[in-house]
């Protein structure tokens, strides 16, 4: 770049500073200090009456409600009175354009017949990789909503999670455009990814007390990245969404092997479509189709439970695709919800592996490599299918009881040169879930969980969950 | 790849083909009373789309997938506002990507805010149940509440379909006419009903009871949003004998069981009324509605 191209701007700016001050002393030198004085004064004297005026309509009002009897209210009168009531509420004071805050607390009581330390998926998620809730008393998680319009262009929202570990994470932190109109809303920053149907969704709001299987194995409970998101609704009755992100990729699918990825560009990428609509009186649906895809450029990729041999440490490169299908249907008598209600959810995810292998890049962990076995380097395909499918009924304005079935299908694997130190794990992770929840306002859920975990061949994990979850501050919505 | 697109450019056809019909405006009322008045000031210029029923419970719908679809063409947004749809209303604007109907839009008309509100609670807690902090967002049961927001409907109308200001104002005239009317007329109807003390089940009849000078004594839900509890009707029973309610008086899309019981307990007549039009066959319109409501009430105080 010339040197002329570099100064050209800087000349600009410099005239830009001079000039600028000369506009902000126009509008004082108008004005005077005079002026302003009188200006303020003027102020002060508005704000004192109508100070004193708020006071003696106050006084009126009481006076005026101290006189009304009771029972015989004029409906002349009755017309008169209320906006003084109407104007207090709309006092203005400091915190006016603070950001709306909203808490949710969130508990557990749990008995579980194997310990959360030698939970495994097995041909998903290795043991210490993932886990169900603490045993006994614990705390769950606590989450921290913020959100706020910015200006007429923006929205911001802040979404903390603060886990039984004492540890904060951002779960959500993003903008959201207000006003871009034509169907389109663009968000960027960190966000859960719009794939799937239960993905999106908080753990508070979640029907049970945990994720599904397939989501936890391959998803992490919630898929989240840092990155943008653009959706567009088509401009018809009937409900069309399409959606598209592009992310770093910073949480890996699959596997839980977090690791950040060091390299320019885009790591991941999704695309989402939605179709919806009523159907009859009391009936609404949404059909939903997800595919995600990472590049992978080296990373851990732990598949102890496919290692013939323990101890092993394995590096992937290539690329993950994860292909959705998920369905919803809601139904109550006639659209009311209050009474009773019925929601059913099933989704389908499939990852797909390809790429390079190498297998036992650590020796020293005494593993393969120990054994003089060395590390090999191979192409691997990998692929790990999950369903379930769930029913929730509200059989009472109070009361709603749920029963999940959660099923993975044994991983295929090929894996070359590889194949003799990897064993295709011939096994069915499954479980059910029976739910049982009281909710005494639409702020407060006390639930009952029994689950008959089956994720690790020739040990059934019994788990009783007793959970509590609560929202305190602004007044929530829900999506779909 | 290739066996896709004729698949997927019929899916296109299906759906262009469901695109909505071309009226000067499209307007989304979140209520039935709401499509109702917009209906009576637009005529044939708007198509008019209620997003709910008399049998919902408005405060609890789903935002469901027809609703945000049928925001996306909106360019009016007519709805109760005071917090009555906050469980749903924003994210079905928000993912309807229609920058017309977002708050503080011309498109966007919050009924609550033309009109002086009830029920402002001094104290904001939720102990105190669902209160709604800004008032009782129920307001279209006082008929004059209907002119006030008729009024400024008549002035949107106006600003988003400058063609047809003339005819919105000729409506809105003879709609304020017939109103006016139709409000004296109901005046005088519902004299005897004037100082009658009621039990209410939700306070969503506040604005009816107050135009018409009628005395709430007491709820079947104890508090705001919260269902009622048989500790909180013994306590009713009891307060009924000291000072009996003429009426016990409740929508119909709620549950009649508690009513039942205490109108059984205290030989109170218990009735049920429409909260909006469609709530039962009679309250067709705006005019049947309050008839209806008035009627129903007034034959309940004879027997």
């Amino acid at each position: 770049m010339k040197e002329n191209d570099v100064n050209r701007p800087k000349a600009w700016l410099l005239a830009f500073a001079w000039v600028l001050p000369l506009f902000g002393l126009l509008p004082a030198h108008a004005a005077g200090d005079n002026e302003i004085e009188t200006l303020r004064g003027e102020l002060t004297e508005l704000r004192r009456t109508y100070e004193a005026r708020l006071q003696a309509l106050e006084q009126r009002l009481e006076t005026a409600e101290a006189q009304r009897t009771p029972a015989v209210v004029p409906a002349s009168t009755a017309q008169a009175s209320p906006p003084e009531a109407a104007g207090a509420a709309r006092a203005q004071s400091a915190g006016t354009f603070n950001p709306a805050l909203s808490l949710i607390l969130n508990g557990t009581f749990s008995d579980q017949s194997l310990a959360p330390s030698e939970y495994r998926v097995t041909g998903y998620q290795p043991a210490g990789q993932t886990a169900p809730l603490a045993r006994s008393f614990s705390l769950g998680e606590s989450e921290l909503f913020v959100t706020a319009n910015v200006d007429h262009y923006f929205m911001g929202a802040l979404n903390l999670s603060l886990n039984d570990a004492d540890r904060a994470t951002v779960e959500e932190a993003y903008f959201r455009t207000l006003e871009l109109g034509r169907g389109l809303n663009l968000k960027g920053g960190r966000f859960l990814s719009g794939i799937g149907y239960q993905n999106s969704v908080h753990a508070h709001a979640w029907d049970f007390v945990d994720p599904s299987l397939v989501q936890r194995a391959l998803l992490g409970d919630n898929y989240g990245d840092d990155g943008l998101q653009l959706t567009w609704l088509a401009p018809t009755d009937r409900f069309l969404e399409l959606g598209v992100e592009a992310g770093r990729g910073h949480q890996r699918v699959g596997y839980a092997a977090d690791n950040p990825a060091d390299a320019n560009g885009v790591g991941s990428m999704a695309a989402f479509a939605h179709l919806g609509d009523d159907v009859g009186t009391g009936g609404s649906y949404r059909l939903g189709l997800s595919y995600l895809r990472q590049r992978a450029n080296t990373v851990g990729l732990p598949l102890a439970d496919l290692d013939t041999v323990t101890g092993t440490t394995n590096l992937f490169r290539g690329r993950s695709s994860l292909y959705g299908l998920d369905a919803v249907y809601k139904w109550s008598p006639q659209g009311n919800t209050q009474y009773q209600g019925l929601k059913l959810v099933a989704e389908v995810f499939s990852l797909h592996r390809d790429g390079i292998l190498t297998y036992d890049v650590n020796p020293s962990t005494g593993g393969a490599g120990a054994q003089g076995l060395g590390p090999q380097v191979d192409p691997l395909r990998l692929t790990q299918t999950g369903w379930y499918i769930q029913g929730v009924w509200q059989f009472d304005p109070v009361w709603r009881t749920g029963l999940r079935y959660d099923r993975l299908e044994a991983p295929s694997l090929e894996a070359g040169a590889n194949a003799s130190r990897l064993s295709g794990a011939d096994f069915r992770p499954q479980r059910l879930s029976l739910m049982l929840d009281w909710n005494p306002s639409e702020f407060s859920r006390i639930r009952l969980q029994l689950s008959q975990d089956r994720s690790q061949p020739g040990a059934r994990d019994d788990q009783i969950f007793l959970q509590y979850n609560y929202s305190l501050g602004a007044h929530g919505a829900h999506g779909y | 790849m290739n066996r896709i697109v004729p698949y997927f450019a019929t899916f296109l056809l299906l759906l262009l083909g469901s695109a909505p019909a071309n009226a000067a405006l499209s307007i989304f009322a979140c209520e039935p009373e709401w499509a109702a008045l917009a209906s009576e000031l637009a005529g044939a210029r708007a198509t008019v789309y209620a997003a709910t029923t008399a049998q919902q419970n408005v405060h609890m719908v789903q935002a469901r997938p027809s609703l945000i679809a049928r925001a996306r063409n909106a360019d009016l947004l007519i709805c109760s506002g005071a917090d009555l749809e906050v469980g749903w209303l924003p994210p079905v604007i928000q993912q309807s990507g229609n920058e017309r109907i977002v708050p503080g839009k011309r498109g966007n008309l919050e009924a609550a805010n033309y009109v002086p509100l009830l029920d402002v609670p001094a104290v904001v807690d939720r102990a105190l149940g669902d209160l709604h902090p800004r008032g009782n967002p129920h307001v279209h049961l006082d008929p004059h509440n209907l002119l006030k927001v008729a009024h400024e409907l008549e002035l949107r109308l106006a600003a988003l379909d400058p063609a047809g200001a003339t005819e919105y104002a000729s409506r809105a005239k003879a709609f304020a006419a017939r109103m006016e009317t139709a409000i004296r007329h109901w005046e005088e109807r519902a004299a005897p009903l004037r100082g009658v003390g009621v039990i209410e089940h939700h306070k969503e009849f506040t604005y009816l009871f107050h135009w018409l000078g009628m005395t709430v004594l007491g709820s079947l839900e104890p508090k705001p949003g919260v269902e009622p509890t048989s500790s909180h009707l013994e306590e009713l029973l009891r307060q009924q004998k000291e000072s009996p309610a003429k009426l016990i008086l409740q929508a119909n899309n709620r549950d009649p069981r508690p009513a039942q019981w205490l109108s059984e307990k205290t030989a109170t007549p218990a009735v049920a009324l429409p909260w909006t039009l469609g709530g039962d066959a009679a309250a067709r319109d705006l005019f049947s509605l309050f008839d209806e409501l008035i009627d129903l009430m007034l034959k309940a105080r004879k027997s």
